[in-house]
């Protein structure tokens, strides 16, 4: 077994060469490989991709996504894990954990874990090299109840009954209409403020994140978002393609999409933006930065894009906005209780995090 | 010098010679059972974290990773990290088996709990004498 560590710069040379992306199995994808290579937080010579070869095929792979912790004048570089696979094959041939020691060697023990899959978590249990920093709590909201999705992923062979599952839907969706037009009408939540739809972060916007992101963990900046936006790690396409089949995570969607928000006031001072990913029929807000007063008007303006982009559901992970949502009295099927947990390696344990806030976003749970 | 004195020089040197590395062995040997000792505990501190059909055994040749190996990748953490813990408990020194130097040859080391054994000698000598 051979454990190969990709640089940034070793991977712009990756996009360039043929045999890397001719192996059975992919550590990872070209957009995700240009994404790597992007990211404003990450040098040259950084370690963002460990793979583990074996008879020149790939057993195992593990990224890393460069970051910084900032607290008070004090800046923390680290890396989140992200994308960590073994080959079912192999899992006796300790590859997995050769994977996180080596990441682990190469960022000075420094560290951290967003989310991350049972298997991953009783891996980095056992390491006892982390600890867990707050749960971030928040809330998914089902505007819609799609029947047809819930059955026949449950029970695949009642697809013969899709189109009466179908029709079901779409008697709910009217329902669901009606009451949101109804809601819509009757209450003037947003009270006049407007919005304006960006793609990248401009100047005004730049300046806005700044002045609100002093108790943010990783004090997100223009060009992080911008970074974000610019290079997604999963395509808006219909089918999966022949390196999607290839890769184990997600590469792809039928819809994909960031969203920037400005709200506005009437007199056209900014009082918010928040940042939306769109997946399929899942919305999440993922950043979101607005002054305390407005954060019952800044849950309504989220409320009200997920209504007008039709999605199912709505991820909510800021505080404020969780606590606002009752308030609202919008109508939606369920609002349940979530959770995400992070950690950082205990190498870091003694950096004096305290109050520092989190986003939904964070770590890599932005690109998912 | 007379050649019947060279020849007692030689005997001293060779005896003494063969008394220092019988020595030096035994000191080895006790070394050895020392840190078995210390690894079969380690096992049973393994095994209570494991389910009873996935116990390991107290077995320097059975295989620990490996096509026939028992231990996935947390199991592997979990030797790593208690073996790190017990030998500083009872053989009162650290050693590290994360560096690259180790992760570089997983196979070899891990193998068994022999080969474990012998590459925690190899580390605790190279310690002393470094």
């Amino acid at each position: 077994m051979e454990i190969k560590a990709f640089t940034v710069a070793d991977l712009r040379t990756v996009l360039l060469s043929e045999d890397f992306w001719h192996t059975k199995t992919l550590p990872i994808t070209k957009h995700r490989a240009i994404s790597y290579s992007q990211n404003p937080r990450a040098d040259n010579d950084d370690p963002v991709l460990l793979v583990a070869y074996q008879d020149s095929q790939v057993i195992g792979y593990l990224g890393i996504l460069p970051d910084k912790i900032f607290v008070n004048d004090a800046v923390y570089k680290f890396g989140w894990l992200t994308g960590w696979w073994v080959d079912p094959s192999c899992t006796n041939t300790g590859v997995g954990a050769i994977l996180l020691f080596k990441a682990l060697n190469a960022y000075q023990q420094q560290l951290g874990v967003s989310g991350g899959s049972k298997e991953a978590r009783k891996v980095l249990d056992a390491s006892q090299k982390f600890v867990a920093l707050r749960t971030l709590k928040g809330l998914d909201i089902k505007f819609r109840l799609n029947v047809t999705g819930a059955i026949l992923r449950k029970r695949p062979a009642l697809k013969i009954f899709r189109v009466v599952f179908k029709i079901f839907d779409d008697m709910m969706d009217e329902i669901v209409n009606l009451r949101n037009f109804f809601w819509k009408r009757r209450n003037d939540i947003c009270q006049g403020l407007t919005f304006e739809y960006i793609s990248f972060i401009d100047e005004e916007t730049g300046q806005f994140i700044q002045r609100h992101h002093q108790h943010d963990l990783t004090r997100k900046e223009k060009a992080d978002l911008n970074w974000i936006m610019a290079y997604p790690w999963i395509l808006s396409a219909p089918l999966k393609d022949s390196a999607g089949q290839r890769y184990y995570f997600s590469s792809r969607s039928n819809r994909f999409f960031y969203l920037g928000v400005k709200v506005l006031a009437q007199d056209g001072q900014m009082v918010g933006f928040f940042m939306l990913k769109v997946r399929d029929d899942r919305m999440s807000l993922v950043y979101s930065y607005f002054e305390s007063q407005h954060a019952l008007s800044i849950a309504a303006a989220v409320v009200y894009q997920a209504l007008a982009m039709d999605v199912s559901a709505l991820s909510l992970y800021d505080e404020q906005l969780v606590a606002s949502f009752p308030e609202l009295g919008c109508p939606y099927w369920s609002a349940k209780g979530i959770s995400r947990g992070f950690s950082l390696s205990k190498a870091l344990a003694d950096v004096p995090l305290a109050n520092y806030r989190l986003h939904g976003g964070d770590g890599d749970l932005a690109f998912y | 010098m007379f050649p019947w004195q060279t020849t007692a020089y030689m005997a001293e040197t060779a005896i003494s010679l063969f008394i220092k590395s019988s020595e030096s062995w035994r000191r080895h040997l006790a070394k050895h059972e020392e840190i078995t000792r210390m690894l079969f505990n380690v096992i049973d501190e393994l095994n209570e974290l494991r389910p009873a059909e996935e116990h390991l055994e107290k077995n320097l040749v059975a295989p620990l990773t490996g096509d026939s190996g028992r231990l996935d990748s947390a199991g592997l953490i979990n030797l790593i990290v208690l073996t790190e813990q017990q030998t500083a408990e009872e053989l009162g020194r650290p050693i590290l088996l994360t560096d690259d130097r180790t992760l570089s040859q997983v196979k070899e080391v891990f193998g068994t709990l022999g080969t474990l054994a012998e590459y925690i000698q190899r580390l605790l000598s190279e310690k002393r004498d470094g």
